[in-house]
């Protein structure tokens, strides 16, 4: 008869999986950005300050996730927090007082190679693409929901045939490019595309009501 | 992930009304400090919602 003792050993290790980022370099340079950076502060303030003073204040932030044509993803996170129109405030009102024109429209993604600052006097992007996208010169239809009662976000995906080193984003009151009203322009460092890659967009916007 | 607020909550400039329905992302979740404390205020609506809480129950 053989009288033994038998052991287990073992480690357990955990890794949280989550797409890889564009590098640290990138991030560095997109969140160096003036723009970046006095939007980051402003919108953070614009909440406190609505808390603190039942003031209304609108504010928005933009993410970013590239899709590879080979099927790697990276996530970009927030890319710009900045900024929402002269023209997409009027188009605001114009709708409330019932003229015609409809908020609900503001739902398509268009993007281009503009490098300008981002500026409240804004009407269009910059350099919008057009003959780079797969449709030619028509922007993304966003998927509307609500993550909040006071926030709106509209997420949409454009398609390249194309390459391209895309720099704004804007969200605009119709399909075709050159054309509607811009409702917000933000501006970020290069995200460089090829034929066959996507790039999604997820736009929030929050309307802060001082609770 | 669809979730429905069970009372008013409010946080970092957002608030939920109770008996709403919101569509949220992991990726919103994820940027919540405690989001097991955060989704106390809210019962799941969706599958994918109900898988969600599932995989942080037990967990500590």
């Amino acid at each position: 008869m053989t009288i033994g003792r038998a052991s287990f050993s073992g480690h357990l290790a955990a890794k949280k999986s989550a797409p890889p980022g564009p590098g640290f370099w990138w991030h560095v340079k997109n969140r160096t950005r003036w723009t970046f950076i006095i939007g980051w502060l402003f919108n953070w303030l614009a909440k406190q300050f609505s808390a603190l003073t039942g003031i209304t204040t609108l504010t928005s932030e933009l993410s970013v996730r590239l899709f590879r044509a080979n099927g790697e993803v990276i996530d970009y996170g927030v890319v710009s927090r900045r900024v929402i129109t002269d023209a997409g405030v009027a188009f605001l009102v114009d709708d409330w007082d019932n003229n015609g024109q409809d908020i609900t429209t503001m739902n398509f993604h268009g993007c281009g190679t503009g490098t300008g600052a981002e500026a409240v006097g804004d009407t269009a992007l910059g350099a919008e693409s057009t003959t780079a996208l797969n449709p030619d010169s028509t922007r993304a239809t966003g998927t509307r929901s609500q993550p909040a009662a006071n926030q709106y976000r509209t997420t949409g995906t454009l398609t390249f045939d194309a390459s391209a080193a895309i720099t704004e984003h804007g969200i605009l009151s119709q399909a075709a490019t050159g054309g509607g009203t811009l409702w917000d322009r933000s501006v970020f460092s290069a995200i460089n595309v090829v034929g066959g890659d996507s790039i999604q967009f997820t736009y929030t916007c929050t309307c802060s009501s001082g609770g | 992930m669809q979730f429905r607020c069970i009372e008013y909550h409010q946080e970092d400039g957002a608030f939920w009304q109770a008996g709403e329905v919101y569509e949220m992302t992991r990726r919103d979740l994820l940027a919540k400090l405690d989001v097991s404390e955060f989704l106390s205020h809210f019962e799941p609506v969706n599958d994918a919602a109900k898988d969600y809480v599932a995989s942080l129950e037990g967990v500590s």
